[in-house]
Parts: structure tokens; C-alpha cells; sequence
């Protein structure tokens, strides 16, 4: 049993050397550390940077490419004043100070203010342009439906009627077709600033701008947030700002983090210090329970440094529970130096190797696992984790023999306690008889059985962002000034060629205006109104030659002037073959406005156009999705569903790893304790984590990826202190370091489970409960095995 | 990205294009109207003396004089104000049709009776609302509204007097340049003038101040303006 331990604990090094091996390691560390943070290495706060990569193909990456550079980083304001004026005023005044300020750019309220350039560009086009009530119209009645209306308008004091427009437009039919090409909305222009009408009888002011770099990153958040606090000191008091946007979003999840890592890391860290004082009366205990955290913690960040070149915030956050692990192996050795008070610490290291090295092993192997989740977070968490426990150990090996040499006050009140625990529980076990014992098994069996049947899941990524309420409420109050915004899915649209891609878009769009009709979407944006196919400019057309080929006859029905139809008529024939084309159009103000939604043809792909329609006010994506499908290659795209399936997969690949992970693990053990004393140790591990899981679908808590991660944990730490116990002789000493190892892991962990962001407090909570079932079920299979023979 | 508030430059920007071309038709209003500015005081006194109850009603008669056409249009109807219902503006001759403005939604309905309502935001319902702006106005003698938007000049003689509005705005200006509104002891006459030559003149009659009758109410009636909820484009 001692061999593996004798090729390394008995090498001929002095204790001083080991110690001075491992601070010369220690030091090569820090200076790699500091390196690395020279170079700029630096701790990401973006969420973004933790998520899965989905596989996309190219268009759909590229549209989402397009779509998320234009929404991404943008922050909405609404200012709201007790009236228009003032309204105005502070827009302008707040867009100038912003404007001073770094941090943001595209500082604007109208998105668009160039509609005379508009004008130029579809004026000449007239003759291609019906609006569908005037294409209908003539169809039922013909020329004599826009005569009649034509006629209503003349009358008009109050119109658009004058004489300029009637020569060159003489029903009108060209101004509603220039209306139609401004979405509805409820908002008004006043002095380049646009504004809302409140219910309070209020008027907003609406103000947006684009955030310079990640709104995730928190340098440019703070500065962000400082520029948008100088912009609204230099307002009246009376003026009231709403913000909305990722930004507050990201802010709220950045502070609330750094707020658990003070409080739940200072929390544990204070709770495990208590503990080991409490448990070893000694201050040197605390100094070597100290430095192995410290020595860790260095280990765990510089490693994560040097391979990822940057540590994630949640990594920090997820990293505080290595605090529990990593001082298994102090309190392991302690609880064997108090056990065998006669023994040096190079003695107590020697008795406890064999146990804490499979413990690591397995562990290790553990993080190895959820290392292959392609996360790039969870990887980071991983490596964090296990570079973190290779560093305790380390500790253990390297710095213990000259550091943790010293006496200890002999106590014997903790380990009395934890035998008096262990007989107690042998007591009851050996109360119940073999069948007995089966039936209870085979109750917990059924029981897990049943709940786990109920067990539900749940991949939504957002459920990785807690929803702070006040910023849920402002953005809400946001987007409903803002009569929807825009969402984050949109439909996308292929194509061969330009013409049947616009024809799709048309088709599409009206697609779309019944799903806003049915209040599936609030609001579109395409570029279908804006470059209709070449079929219909020439459907458009050919209805007007019927008007321009009678064209003196209507005109004396009006009693307009005879001399207007020589010139029309010529205009008319010489629109035949001018086309409203994109490439014509991506060259106006408002082209450029929307050129983002075109996909040209790549070299890669030559034959391939593509067309993004921005979706706003989504309130049934089901719906619209099987609507959308009607038309020949038009696809919502959903990047948070599919994200949300890649987390789901790898929720599944998670639990099959855990399985694989039992499988080896039982192998391993079977292999060096034989098959029945193997398959009792695996079976701590693996009963703590279905009733775990069981216990989490009773509580009708949905299973997600962080949960089968936590798992994992359980099943390292589960593997921890069943070897220990296997392993020992010692078992009062084991059983108090395994007490003192799962409160200390309980209070790392434990804490978690407060934390406000679902996604750790999901993965704290598994675990709390985890270590809570490991530490009852660890002593059994000893028990058990004593009972058996 | 999103085009959200383009609908209100655009109607504004569709009259002042085609409002530039210049023409002979025109007739010059009194120069004297627009250089004088108001004695404020007279005017108040005016308003004052015109304010004869919260609600009005009467016959009017339009004349359109338009370059383009070779005679003008003439029109007759009447009109019905309350200052708490709004104002609704019937043409009867030579073909029926309405305009019915009441708090912010504006009606229009055709002479085949198809009525159509948008809410009072919006070119159209911006021009449409100048019009019982400025009756309101008149009729309720406040010119502190019409201050705000307008330069005011005025004109008073012993029987008679005219007040000349010159919009401050530019989006204004390029719908209505110039308004005249001319009277004795009542409002006579309310000429609009453009600066291409157009010019419609609209003519009052018979107007009364009694309350009015339940008739004249149900105009405003919810049913009869609300008919369709959507804009006229859609």
C-alpha cells in the first residue's frame, strides 16, 4: 500500500529544499502572472465570451454578424419633461454634453432626417410606385377610383394639393406612396428630436447612442456610465431619464458580481479560518491553511492566464469554491498529525499520500472532464479549478514538512466527536438487518426512481443573467415609448440572384404585415417597400398607362389645364426602363441607413444574396416562424435558441460524461479494493448524485448545463471522501477531516447558492446539496464493508 | 438602423417642394398686414368681443383658386364647433365629405362614405388640425396659441378688421405661408395664400353661438369617426 508513496516521499531532499523548490516555483509563478498582466492580460467581464460557439452557416453567421454590430452596445434614452419644448431642450442639451464625453459615438435622436434626399431619389421613380390600396383600387374600378379621390384632395383647403405637385403628379398618387415608406409610428419630430406622448401627459424625448467597445467590458462600462452620469447633472432637475440597453444590463450583472465575490469569498474565507481554529486550537494551522489557499489561488490564476490570457469575472466566481477543495488536504493532514500526535509531518504526509494523490487524480480528472464542454468560460473554471488543487497539493508535498512541522496542542475533543459520530452511525446500521437494508435501498430506488421521472429541463441562456427588476422596468418603459424596438431574432432570406430575392422580400412582407396584424410582431424593418422587384415596378407601370394614355380626358374631367399632359406623357414614356435598383438606393441617406441589411454575394459564394428583416415586439415567435416558412428560403433566425440548444446538448454530453466518469472511476476502484469494497465506494458518489438530482426534481427546479456541471463536482469531492475513508486506517481522522473538508466545501459552495445570478446560484445549490448527500453516504460503504465480513 | 420618425418630415416636405415653382396667379394680400406688427392690446380687445360662447356653428363656402386649374373649385358646407368636442367640417356641395377632429384623432370620411381616422400626428392630420386650431382660436379669442406659432399683424377700421398670420416655423411656412382672417363683428373670411400662387378662400355664414343641438353632438360620436383604426396607407 505505502509503495507508489515511497518513490516520491522518501526522495533524499531536505525538507529546506523542497520548501525552497517551492518558493522559487511560487516565485516563477508570480512573475509569470505579472508578465502577463504587463502584456494585458486582463479579467473579462464579458458574458459573451463565455457562451458556446454555434456552428452557423455562413450566410446566417454573417447576417447575425451584421445585425449584432448594429444593435449591439446601443443604449436608448427617454427624457421626460413636462412638455415639448423642454423636452427638445434637454435632448439637445443632453446629446451636446454626452457628446463632450468619451465613450459614446452615433449620438443621435432621428435616425433618419434626410427625407428630401428620399424625395429626390423616389420622385423620378413615380411611375413605379402603386401603394397596394391604389393597385387595388384600380383593379376594382380602374382609372376612375383615383380620379374620384384625386377630386376629394382638390377640394382640400387643408391638403397637399397645390399646383406644382398636380403638374407633375396630377391624381396625387405619388404622396401616399412616399408615406408608405415611413414605418407607422407614434413618435413625432420636433427640431431633428423625436418624441412621445406619455400617459401621465408627459412628453418624452428620445435619445440613443452606440457604446465604444463591450458593453461587458468594464473599463468602457464605467466610463459609459460616468459620461451618461455628466450628461444628465447637466439637466434640470424637473427632467426625468430613463436609460435602456444592454449596457444597464451588464453594468447591474457586473456589480453584482464583484459585490458576491467580496461578500461570499470574505464569507468562506472567514468560515473555513473559523473552523480550522476552532478544530486545532493553534494559530499555526490557520498560517499553513492560509498559504495553501494563497499558493492555490496563484497556481489557479496564473495557470488560467497562460492559457486563456485572461481570467473571466464568473471564473473568479465559480473559482471561490476551489477554496473548499483545495483545503481538503490541510485539514486531511492536520486530522492525521492530531491523530498520531507522535508523528512529524513528514511521517503524517507519508500516511496520508496515497489517498490525497488518487483524491487528486480523480478530481483532476474530474476538471478534465468539464474541460472538454467547448464553454470557453467552463474550460476556464475548469483549468482555474485544476491547476488551483495541483497547487495545494503541491503545498502539501513541497512546503509542509519544514512549515507544518511544529506541535500541536493535543486535543482529542474533535476526533472523540467524530468517532462517537462513526459508531453511532455503525450502530443503526448494524440495528438493520441484510433484508432490511435491501428494502430500504430498494425504497430510495423507487423514490428516485419516481422523482426523477418528474425531472424537468431547462436551456434557456437567459436564464445565465439575473433580471434585476428596476432595469427590467426601465427598459420596458423604454421600449414601449419606443412602440417596440427591435429584438434579436430576425428573418433572414436567400436568394440566387437580386430579382428573386426581392421578390421574396415582397412576399415576405406581406407575410409580415399579417403576423402585425394578428399582434405576433409589433414592427418590421425591410428593405421590401424600399426596392420593390422589377414584376412589380412593371405591374405599377403598366396600371398607370391606362391613366397616361387618357390622360387628357382626366385632366379636362378635373378641370385642369390641357397644356400638363404633352410633358406627363413624355415623362411617362421615359420612365419605362428606369428601375428602382439597390445599388441606386444603397446610395441615398436612407440606403446607407439600411445597407446593413443587405448581404451582397461573398467571393466564396458568388450566387448567394441575402436579405435580413428586423423583427420588433415579438410576442409569439412560434407563429412567426411557421409563417415566415411559407416563403422559398426565409428563416427566422434565433441565435439565444440556438445557443440554448448547444447549451442543452452539452447539458446531455455533461451527463454522459458523468456516467463515463462512474464507469472509470468504478473500474479504478474495483481494480485496486476488488469488486465489492469498489463497487461500494463508487456507489458514494454515484447515490449522491441521484438523490441529488432527485431531491432537485421534487423541488421542480429544471435541470440545466450548470447543474450537470456541479454534478461533476459532486462526483469529484464524492470520489474524495470515499478513497479517503477506503484508504485510511485511521478512521476517526478521516472522518473529522472529511466533517471539516464538506462544511468548509459547504460554506464555499453553499454561499454560492445565494448567489443572485441563476446560472451559479444554480450550480452552488446542486452542490450544496451534493456535498451535503456525499458526506451522510461516505462513511457507509466502510461501515458496510466491516458489516459484511 | 430604423427609420422610426420619418412620416412627419416627409408630408411637410411634400408640400414646401412643390410649393416653389412660382406663378401668375397671385394676389397680393394688403402689404401693410404682414409689416404692422399687432397692437396687442387692440387684438385682445378684438378676441375678446369675438368670444361669444364655447361652442359655434355655421355655413361656409370655399373658393380654390389652383394654378393648374383652369376655373375654380367652389364648395359649401358647414361647420360644427365645441370646444370640448372638437370641430367637424362637412363640405354638402358639390359632393359630400368631412373632416371630423376630435381631441387627437382626426376622421375623414369620403364621398362614398368610407371614413378613415389617424391619430392627430402626421402631416396630414397636422394640416388637418390647423384648421380648428385656428377657429378655436378665433372663435374662443385666445392668441396666445396663435402666438406661438405665428407672427401676428393687424389691421382694424372702424368697420372692420383683418389679422394676418406668417408662420414662424418652417415646416409651417411651407404649408401655410400666409393666412388673412377678416371680419366685423364676426368672422368673415379666412384666406390662405401660398407663395406659388394658390389661394383658397373660405367664407362664414350665419354663424351661431347657441348650444348645440343633439344632432350636432352625435357628429362626434365615437362611432362615427372610429371607424378604422389603421392609418390611411395600410
Amino acid at each position: 500500500m505505502n509503495k507508489p508513496s515511497r518513490s516520491l516521499t522518501q526522495y533524499h531532499w531536505h525538507p529546506r529544499h523542497r520548501l525552497g523548490l517551492f518558493a522559487g516555483l511560487l516565485l516563477l509563478l508570480v512573475l509569470a502572472g505579472s508578465w502577463q498582466w504587463q502584456q494585458g492580460a486582463r479579467i473579462q467581464s464579458d458574458i459573451l465570451a463565455m457562451l458556446p460557439q454555434v456552428d452557423e452557416q455562413p450566410l446566417t453567421q454573417a447576417a447575425i454578424e451584421r445585425v449584432e454590430s448594429q444593435l449591439e452596445n446601443r443604449v436608448y434614452f427617454a427624457l421626460t419633461a413636462s412638455n415639448a419644448p423642454q423636452a427638445v431642450d434637454a435632448a439637445h442639451r443632453f446629446m451636446d454634453a454626452l457628446a463632450t464625453q468619451s465613450g459614446f459615438s452615433e449620438i443621435k435622436s432621428a435616425d433618419f432626417d434626410n427625407a428630401t434626399a428620399l424625395n429626390e431619389f423616389y420622385f423620378q421613380h413615380r411611375f413605379k410606385l402603386l401603394t397596394d390600396t391604389q393597385l387595388a383600387d384600380y383593379q376594382q374600378q380602374g382609372v376612375n377610383a383615383w380620379v374620384t379621390q384625386a377630386q376629394q384632395q382638390l377640394y382640400s383647403a387643408f391638403g397637399v394639393a397645390s399646383s406644382a405637385l398636380l403638374s407633375q403628379d396630377p391624381l396625387l398618387l405619388y404622396p401616399d406612396n412616399l408615406m408608405a415608406l415611413a414605418p407607422t409610428s407614434k413618435l413625432q419630430l420636433q427640431a431633428g428630436i423625436l418624441l412621445t406622448d406619455m400617459p401621465t401627459g408627459q412628453v418624452a424625448a428620445m435619445v440613443n447612442a452606440k457604446g465604444q467597445g463591450s458593453a461587458f467590458n468594464p473599463q468602457a462600462q464605467a466610463l459609459q456610465l460616468a459620461s451618461i452620469d455628466y450628461a444628465k447633472a447637466q439637466l434640470d432637475e424637473s427632467i426625468n431619464v430613463v436609460g435602456a440597453g444592454t449596457l444597464f444590463h451588464a453594468a447591474h450583472a457586473t456589480a453584482q458580481a464583484k459585490t458576491e465575490i467580496s461578500t461570499l469569498g470574505l464569507a468562506s474565507l472567514i468560515g473555513v479560518i473559523a473552523l480550522v481554529y476552532l478544530a486545532f486550537r493553534s494559530v499555526v494551522p490557520l498560517i499553513v491553511a492560509s498559504l495553501t489557499l494563497a499558493s492555490s489561488f496563484v497556481f489557479a490564476f496564473v495557470t488560467t492566464l497562460l492559457l486563456f490570457g485572461e481570467v473571466h469575472l464568473l471564473t473568479l466566481v465559480f473559482g471561490t469554491s476551489l477554496i473548499g477543495v483545495a483545503i481538503d488536504y490541510c485539514f486531511h493532514f492536520y486530522c492525521e498529525r492530531l491523530n498520531q500526535s507522535n508523528h512529524d509531518a513528514a511521517q503524517a504526509i507519508k500516511a496520508i499520500f496515497p489517498a490525497i494523490s488518487l483524491a487528486l487524480l480523480t478530481t483532476v480528472l474530474a476538471y478534465v472532464a468539464i474541460g472538454f464542454t467547448p464553454f470557453p468560460g467552463m474550460q476556464q473554471v475548469a483549468s482555474f479549478c485544476g491547476a488551483g488543487l495541483i497547487g495545494a497539493y503541491l503545498t502539501l508535498l513541497l512546503a509542509y514538512p519544514s512549515l507544518a512541522g511544529g506541535a500541536l496542542p493535543n486535543r482529542s475533543a474533535p476526533l472523540n466527536r467524530a468517532s462517537a459520530y462513526l459508531a453511532y452511525i455503525e450502530q443503526h446500521c448494524q440495528r438493520l438487518s441484510a433484508s432490511q437494508r435491501r428494502l430500504l435501498l430498494l425504497l430510495v430506488v423507487i423514490a428516485c426512481g419516481m422523482s426523477l421521472s418528474q425531472l424537468r429541463s431547462n436551456d434557456d441562456i437567459r436564464a445565465l443573467q439575473s433580471a434585476e427588476p428596476q432595469v427590467m422596468a426601465a427598459e420596458n418603459q423604454v421600449r414601449q415609448l419606443l412602440s417596440g424596438g427591435t429584438d434579436n431574432q430576425f428573418v433572414l432570406v436567400a436568394a440566387n440572384d437580386k430579382q428573386q430575392l426581392l421578390t421574396r422580400l415582397a412576399e415576405l412582407d406581406s407575410v409580415l404585415n399579417d403576423a402585425q396584424h394578428q399582434g405576433w410582431i409589433g414592427n418590421h424593418v425591410s428593405l421590401a417597400q424600399f426596392i420593390p422587384p422589377h414584376v412589380q415596378q412593371d405591374r405599377n407601370y403598366q396600371a398607370q398607362q391606362a391613366l397616361y394614355s387618357q390622360l387628357p380626358q382626366v385632366l379636362a374631367q378635373l378641370g385642369m389645364s390641357a397644356d400638363l399632359a404633352e410633358p406627363l406623357q413624355q415623362q411617362f414614356a421615359l420612365a419605362k426602363h428606369k428601375y428602382i435598383e439597390p445599388e441606386a438606393f444603397m446610395t441615398t441617406p436612407m440606403g446607407q441607413l439600411l445597407a446593413p441589411l443587405w448581404l451582397a454575394p461573398s467571393p466564396a459564394h458568388p450566387n448567394q444574396y441575402g436579405a435580413i428583416v428586423l423583427l420588433g415586439g415579438i410576442t409569439d415567435l412560434n407563429a412567426v416562424s411557421d409563417s415566415v416558412a411559407q416563403i422559398d428560403r426565409a428563416i427566422v433566425v434565433d441565435k439565444v435558441a440556438d445557443i440554448s440548444s448547444v447549451m442543452g446538448h452539452y447539458r446531455q454530453l455533461t451527463l454522459s460524461l458523468l456516467a463515463i466518469a462512474l464507469a472509470v472511476a468504478a473500474i479504478i476502484f474495483c481494480w485496486r479494493f476488488g469488486l465489492r469494497k469498489g463497487l461500494l465506494v463508487v456507489a458514494v458518489p454515484l447515490l449522491a448524485i441521484v438523490i441529488c438530482l432527485s431531491i432537485l426534481a421534487l423541488a421542480g427546479i429544471a435541470l440545466s448545463l450548470f447543474h450537470a456541471l456541479a454534478l461533476i463536482l459532486v462526483f469529484g469531492i464524492g470520489v474524495d471522501y470515499a478513497l479517503f475513508f477506503a484508504e485510511s486506517k485511521h478512521q476517526n481522522s478521516v472522518m473529522m477531516a472529511v466533517a471539516m473538508s464538506a462544511c468548509s466545501t459547504m460554506l464555499a459552495f453553499g454561499l454560492l447558492a445565494f448567489s443572485q445570478t441563476p446560472a451559479i446560484h444554480a450550480f452552488g445549490l446542486t452542490l450544496l446539496l451534493g456535498i451535503a448527500l456525499t458526506f451522510m453516504l461516505s462513511p457507509l460503504p466502510h461501515t458496510f464493508a466491516r458489516n459484511l465480513k | 438602423m430604423i427609420p422610426i420618425a420619418m412620416r412627419p418630415i416627409i408630408g411637410l416636405l411634400l408640400v414646401l417642394l412643390f410649393s416653389l415653382v412660382p406663378n401668375s396667379y397671385a394676389s397680393e394680400p394688403d402689404p401693410a398686414l404682414f409689416n404692422r406688427p399687432a397692437d396687442r392690446d387692440a387684438l385682445l380687445q378684438l378676441t375678446k368681443q369675438l368670444n361669444q360662447g364655447p361652442q359655434a356653428n355655421g355655413q361656409f363656402s370655399q373658393a380654390r383658386h389652383l394654378a393648374v386649374l383652369t376655373k375654380p373649385l367652389l364648395s359649401e358646407g358647414e361647420f360644427t364647433f365645441d370646444a370640448d368636442l372638437g370641430l367637424a367640417w362637412q363640405q354638402q356641395r358639390p359632393f359630400y365629405s368631412a373632416l371630423i377632429l376630435s381631441g387627437e384623432q382626426v376622421t375623414q370620411i369620403d364621398s362614398q362614405g368610407k371614413r378613415q381616422s389617424m391619430q392627430a400626428q402626421g402631416p396630414a392630420a397636422e394640416i388637418a388640425k390647423l384648421m380648428p386650431q385656428l377657429l378655436q382660436a378665433i372663435l374662443s379669442g385666445d392668441i396666445h396659441q396663435l402666438e406661438q406659432s405665428f407672427q401676428i399683424g393687424f389691421i382694424q377700421q372702424p368697420q372692420q378688421w383683418q389679422i394676418g398670420l406668417l408662420s414662424q416655423s418652417a415646416e409651417l411656412s411651407a404649408v401655410l405661408p400666409k393666412i388673412i382672417i377678416s371680419g366685423d363683428s364676426q368672422v368673415r373670411q379666412l384666406q390662405l395664400l401660398s407663395d406659388n400662387g394658390d389661394r383658397s378662400e373660405i367664407s362664414f355664414k350665419q354663424i351661431s353661438y347657441a348650444p348645440l343641438t343633439e344632432q350636432q353632438i352625435a357628429i362626434f360620436a365615437p362611432q362615427n369617426r372610429q371607424t378604422e383604426a389603421a392609418s390611411p396607407q395600410q
